[in-house]
């Protein structure tokens, strides 16, 4: 008994991978954003120099690091009820367009915590790699804390970790499938459904593992896009004779 | 008579267990050009460093222009636009082009607007003799071109003291020259200036006062002419000696 | 200030680990109070219930002893499996590295619950249809395959980094010796090579024991699962969840404290 191949179950199907990608894309966008956003600044508070703060960013990252994303993500949903906590999050699922606000909101929550203390390391190491002297240069012509730190050493430190970023980045877009556990119905989800559907389970992962490449692909890609015109040129690309 | 611009008192600073700076008692004019010299180790750097508060201390006083760095209520940002320093591996801004690491200081700190400090910027530039690279990055120029830029930054924001950390120590030796004269320049305009430099020769030509260090004292104060003819100390003599026959 | 507390504590490491200590049972218990109020860690968490979280069900090996088990299993098969495939792409011989590199970047490009989900009811497919026959696997089996699956492409990742980090003077230097390549590859680069690689395989072990929680959606009863299984139960997620996120933290970050420990043994080999 030979295994026939139906592809065309994905077109008659083709409604389940659009939803499901839509909401792998808006799972990945938001927990991109926020992880950058929280990562950067935990990382920031690694390295302050401040005894306490610093100790406050290792908690942090030690906790949020070493739970497993499964375990944080039921953790969330099965403990709490998100939307009596926080209504305003039944305001903002409903304008993205997403539904199951509870599901959606924990695994969210948990790709955010869990990414953002990758992003954090990753900063701080970027910092840290940072000649002393760009600070101490800053500090010398008058620039506070702040200053020195926007203008001179946090643009060059996320150059030098774009990299490592970016992976993060790529792992969180694979990550998001944990969230089907929940049942947040995302692209992963959506092979299981078909297969159970239709016992095509083979053509719907082939086609969902292509709509993961395309997203993880254009990810690097616009990354590289960014390194290339947003941020600063390091001493290699600028060229010049020496 | 001329105020004193810095005034140190007493200064003690412990690394941990190690004393790096013993009991410094060393005080600068306005318009006077101090030469810091000693061997590696005698808390030179330190010491220089103290003055913009790039190190701390652990006790004693530190006057700079009259503020006291110990008091909480200082403005330390204030404090170091007063004084400049120039470091020996310059420390450009390897992601802003020249014109903009001399320009940022005055735009973001003294909040001059752009085209204001992009004149003082070519102006100074000229003055360092290097006003076609203003559009260049750091990574492109040599290092006496950096370093001049350096200095060029320093004074953009118009300190009353410049401080120098051993500025041609990291140079190939052709190139000491061309910021040795730019400093000579400096000088000669009635800058006020701590160096801390191996460079005897420019000690000799510039200098108003040479401070020698060693084991994290000041072991000796003198005129050029005197601490070169006629050293008083025996550490001072032997440092000397040294040097002559490198 | 800072230098002083930080050196402080430097030096009175026990005073740390308690400051460390009493924080974080302030800042749990306040968590504890304000989020969920009418935890009750007793009633959920009795002896019995314990123990088939750690140990799983009598004479079948289950719960905590079943994660160990699983990253450990799994962390030597990809580190074969990955070295192999590490060293092929480097060759640059292009019958080796064109499929490995595929390899690779397939298995790095997927997500790791879909490769699980794969293994487990995909494979009995294949093999009954590719090779008449008829293969059932139990869960675990398929949990160890699917692991050693993308486990062995981000260590041959790794040891493709750690392959290209040798400088090409040792090569040369090898060469001169009158080494052919062969002597050169398995005496100078590869012990070198492994050496550097240790920190990256270490915390990749780490990575591997969190990501056992995944085998939860093919039913092995590991840590995780067994412990939803007592929550479909008794659904005191709150309190058993607590329990399982605190144990998972304990042993990964001793793990990673542990393999931090081995780096710089080795970094001390390294730069002596």
């Amino acid at each position: 008994m030979a295994y026939e191949f139906d592809w065309t179950v994905l077109i008659t199907y083709k409604q389940l991978l659009i939803d499901g990608f839509m909401m792998t894309l808006k799972l990945s966008i938001i927990g991109i954003f926020f992880s950058f956003l929280i990562g950067s600044l935990i990382g920031l508070l690694r390295v302050s120099g401040n005894f306490f703060l610093s100790l406050a960013g290792t908690y942090y990252v030690e906790f949020f690091r070493n739970i497993p994303l499964i375990v944080q993500m039921f953790f969330i949903y099965f403990s709490f009820t998100l939307t009596d906590a926080f209504p305003f999050l039944e305001s903002f699922g409903n304008s993205i367009g997403v539904e199951n606000h509870n599901e959606f909101f924990s695994a969210l929550i948990a790709l955010i915590t869990y990414t953002s203390t990758y992003i954090a390391e990753a900063v701080r190491a970027g910092i840290q790699s940072l000649p002393k002297g760009q600070m101490e240069a800053a500090k010398t012509i008058g620039m506070n804390y702040f200053q020195s730190m926007y203008y001179v050493v946090f643009p060059q430190a996320i150059k030098m970790v774009w990299g490592p970023i970016t992976s993060q980045f790529l792992n969180l877009i694979k990550n998001s499938s944990l969230a089907m556990t929940i049942g947040v119905a995302e692209l992963t989800f959506q092979t299981q459904e078909i297969d159970s559907l239709t016992f095509r389970g083979f053509e719907a992962a082939t086609a969902v593992t292509i709509l993961y490449l395309v997203l993880t692909l254009g990810t690097a890609y616009f990354m590289s896009i960014i390194n290339k015109y947003a941020l600063v040129k390091t001493q290699s690309e600028v060229g010049g004779t020496r | 008579m001329s105020k004193n611009i810095i005034e140190m008192k007493n200064i003690e600073k412990f690394y941990d267990k190690f004393h790096a700076l013993k009991d410094i008692n060393f005080s600068v004019k306005k318009g006077e050009i101090v030469v810091v010299c000693g061997p590696s180790g005698s808390g030179k750097s330190t010491m220089i460093r103290c003055i913009n508060k790039l190190e701390d201390f652990s006790s004693g006083t530190l006057l700079v222009d009259g503020e006291d760095l110990k008091d909480s209520s200082t403005n330390i940002n204030k404090v170091r636009q007063k004084t400049g320093m120039v470091f020996q591996h310059f420390n450009l801004f390897p992601h802003k082009t020249i014109l903009e690491n001399i320009t940022i200081g005055p735009i973001q700190v003294k909040k001059m607007s752009k085209v204001d400090a992009d004149k003082l910027g070519m102006k100074l530039l000229e003055k360092v003799k290097i006003p076609h690279q203003a559009n260049k990055y750091p990574g492109e120029l040599s290092g006496g071109q950096q370093q001049r830029v350096a200095i060029a930054r320093t004074l953009a924001m118009e300190p009353d003291v410049i401080l120098f950390d051993e500025p041609t120590s990291a140079l190939d030796p052709e190139m000491i020259n061309e910021v040795l004269d730019v400093m000579k320049s400096l000088a000669i305009e009635n800058y006020t200036i701590v160096c801390v430099t191996h460079e005897m020769g420019f000690a000799k030509e510039v200098a108003d006062r040479i401070v020698f260090m060693a084991d994290g004292m000041i072991i000796e104060e003198d005129t050029p002419e005197e601490f070169f003819t006629n050293p008083q100390t025996k550490r001072a003599q032997q440092f000397l000696s040294e040097i002559i026959n490198h | 200030m800072n230098e002083k507390i930080t050196l402080y504590f430097a030096k009175h490491k026990v005073l740390f680990i308690l400051l460390n200590f009493t924080y974080i049972i302030i800042i749990a218990k306040t968590f504890q109070m304000l989020a969920y109020p009418d935890a009750d860690f007793g009633s959920a968490l009795t002896y019995d219930r314990i123990h088939f979280m750690l140990f799983g069900l009598e004479d079948e090996l289950g719960g905590l002893v079943l994660t160990f088990y699983l990253a450990f299993v799994a962390i030597i098969l990809s580190f074969i499996g990955g070295s192999i495939l590490g060293i092929a792409r480097w060759s640059g011989v292009k019958i080796f590295s064109i499929p490995a590199t595929m390899f690779i970047e397939l298995f790095r490009a997927l997500p790791h619950i879909m490769v699980i989900f794969w293994v487990f009811f995909a494979l009995p497919v294949f093999f009954g249809v590719f090779f008449g026959i008829k293969v059932t696997s139990s869960a675990l089996t398929s949990a160890i395959i699917a692991f050693t699956l993308f486990e062995s492409a981000h260590i041959a990742e790794i040891v493709r980094a750690g392959l290209n980090s040798i400088p090409k003077g040792q090569f040369e230097a090898a060469k001169t010796l009158g080494m052919n390549s062969w002597q050169v590859f398995i005496h100078i680069i590869l012990p070198q090579a492994y050496r550097r690689m240790i920190p990256s395989i270490l915390s990749q072990f780490v990575s591997l024991f969190k990501d056992t929680s995944l085998v939860y959606v093919i039913g092995v009863v590991e840590f995780f699962r067994a412990a939803t299984i007592i929550n479909n139960r008794i659904y005191m997620s709150f309190e058993l969840l607590s329990f399982v996120a605190i144990i998972y933290f304990l042993c990964a970050f001793t793990l990673s404290k542990i393999a931090g420990q081995l780096e710089k043994k080795v970094e001390k080999q390294l730069n002596s």
